[in-house]
């Protein structure tokens, strides 16, 4: 269920081998580093979403930019840019347990690129949603890896993995195996 | 993050938990409330008592007869003794005595008093009119003060004007007192102020007339009662020990024998006061508990919270918030808490403080008092966020994500 925790963790604390983010070793950043990076560099879906329930919508896709202390126009702009990217764009002002689930993963998509990151890390995105709603993130991530995002992504359902450029298949925290 | 975004982050969360946040902020409404009240009515009281007390005249001191040596500076008042023997001897020497401005030999008592067919008995107090006017603290309704030559005049109280008898005394109204005929020339005005040896129901006289008319014999050249007036007010208590050593050789007394008390009112101005600021302060620290439970409160929703909002944290984090951030967000909350509940609390002490001034106890609010409440508590509430913010601030951002509910 959480093996994408166990690569974050390895990634961002480096464990087994020196791991390199730009030329630099993770190992020497210090913990708000980290978190810089985290926020600006590696967008997050989780399985779960993980919205901000106490913010709109809207509040919810700016937010990472204001932790990161964009100009406020760009705040505005992009945030309703995103929305209308994800579809979203008449739901600005709902509050999350307002949403559906496939609605609500939309945002935290919408979200996790409010920063412009280099990587999505995807944590069983369409674990909690019925087939369409699964269908129409995949759309998303699609669209998004089609514009040269790095998408990666982790996975149950085989046939959400047949869309993905590159599987690797693990077990118990091994890889078992290799496509493409 | 921007410290007004991390505000409208917090802002967000205490209106989404209306109710929880209600509760928390009543804990504090009740301890502010409490503070605000009780110290609003410290202060009216202080303010009264001197206002009560500022009319005695802080540069007024008296000699009585008599000694009590359980009490210390009290007891002069009431330890009038039955043997009255304040002499002339006395008056003269006190005069000489530096600082000194007016000495007023009195006799008091009581006495008849006959007004057409109706009879009561009033206090009496003999002055000597020719000092009296620049040691009365207690302004005329009606009429005039006193004047050396005066015959047979009296000043009344206020009360004893007005409502002693079913027909009000007016000015130049013949009455009898001891059997003795006498003319109203004067009306004193109702206060709290000393006019000068006596109570409500009081009559003012020359002290010659005084000793014709009361029931208790004083000799000539024999006083009940000495009252100075001195020229500074600071300098009450040092004068009144000087009047205490000038006096017992004069009396053929020492400490042990001394059988006359000399009372600064400046000095019971000073301890009256004292004792009222110890009941306040008394009063505030009770009602400080109620605001250190509001402070439990307080901590006790913001460490529920951080348990709850554990998720959120790690998502903060994940997204690139810093420690400091998160911490800021949590004590921002509860400092919220604080300020609302200082706000609202401010605003129900002072309606109880004007409930009690309805009532008839007074009771002062200053600005001072509420800004002081304010900061307390918005104090209290960011202090009480610490500890929480802190182990909310400690959080893994992959455990807390990981965190089940």
């Amino acid at each position: 269920m959480r093996q994408i925790n166990h690569v974050k963790h390895d990634r961002l604390y480096g464990h087994a081998h020196p791991r390199k983010l730009e030329d630099r070793d993770i190992s020497e950043f210090s913990s708000n580093d980290l978190a810089r990076i985290r926020g600006k560099k590696i967008g997050f879906v989780f399985q779960t979403f993980n919205l901000y329930p106490t913010l709109t919508t809207i509040a919810n896709i700016q937010l990472p930019m204001k932790i990161h202390e964009f100009p406020e126009s760009d705040i505005e702009e992009t945030s309703k840019q995103l929305l209308t990217i994800v579809g979203l764009a008449e739901r600005g002002s709902h509050f999350p347990s307002q949403l559906s689930g496939g609605q609500q993963q939309r945002v935290a998509i919408a979200r996790a690129l409010a920063t412009g990151p280099s990587i999505l890390l995807a944590d069983e995105p369409t674990g909690n949603l019925d087939t369409k709603a699964g269908s129409e993130i995949m759309d998303v991530f699609k669209r998004l890896n089609s514009e040269g995002l790095t998408i990666v992504m982790i996975t149950h359902d085989m046939k959400i993995a047949e869309s993905a450029g590159r599987v690797v298949k693990m077990l118990d925290g091994k890889i078992t195996g290799r496509t493409k | 993050m921007k410290t007004l975004d991390i505000f409208t982050l917090s802002l967000s969360h205490v209106k989404k938990s209306k109710m929880r946040s209600w509760l928390t902020v009543i804990g504090i409404v009740i301890g502010v409330a409490a503070v605000v009240a009780i110290i609003s009515i410290g202060q009216g009281l202080q303010e009264s008592v001197q206002a009560n007390l500022g009319g005695l005249g802080a540069d007024l001191i008296i000699v009585t007869p008599g000694f009590s040596r359980a009490s210390n500076g009290f007891g002069g008042i009431g330890a009038a003794s039955g043997n009255i023997n304040l002499t002339d001897r006395d008056l003269n020497a006190i005069k000489q005595v530096p600082g000194v401005l007016y000495v007023n030999g009195m006799v008091s008592g009581s006495s008849d008093i006959r007004v057409g067919t109706e009879k009561t008995s009033v206090s009496i107090s003999g002055v000597d009119t020719a000092v009296w006017r620049s040691m009365v603290t207690t302004q005329l309704e009606a009429g005039r003060y006193l004047q050396p030559g005066d015959s047979n005049a009296v000043i009344i109280s206020n009360s004893l004007a007005h409502t002693t008898f079913l027909q009000p005394i007016t000015l130049n109204r013949p009455i009898t007192i001891g059997g003795k005929s006498f003319k109203v020339v004067g009306i004193l005005v109702s206060s709290g102020g000393f006019g000068g040896g006596g109570g409500d129901n009081t009559v003012y006289m020359s002290a010659d007339y005084a000793r014709q008319v009361i029931t208790t014999n004083v000799s000539r050249n024999q006083f009940t009662l000495i009252m100075l007036k001195i020229a500074d007010s600071a300098l009450a208590t040092s004068i009144a020990d000087a009047i205490t050593q000038k006096l017992m050789p004069e009396r053929h007394v020492n400490p042990r024998t001394q059988d006359f008390t000399v009372t600064a009112f400046a000095s019971i101005q000073q301890q009256i006061t004292s004792i009222v600021q110890s009941i306040s302060l008394f009063l505030a620290a009770i009602a400080a508990v109620s605001l250190l439970v509001g402070a439990v409160g307080i901590a006790n929703t913001m460490f529920m919270s951080v348990m709850e909002r554990t998720r959120q944290i790690g998502l903060l984090k994940a997204l690139g918030a810093t420690d400091n951030e998160v911490m800021k967000l949590f004590i921002m909350e509860s400092g919220l808490f604080g300020f609302f509940g200082g706000i609202i609390g401010i605003i129900f002490g002072i309606l109880i403080s004007v409930l009690i001034s309805a009532v008839g106890l007074s009771a002062v609010v200053t600005p001072q008092l509420l800004v002081f409440a304010l900061a307390f508590s918005v104090f209290v509430g960011v202090l009480s966020g610490v500890a929480p913010a802190r182990s909310a601030a400690k959080m893994n951002p992959v455990d807390a994500l990981r965190f089940e509910q």
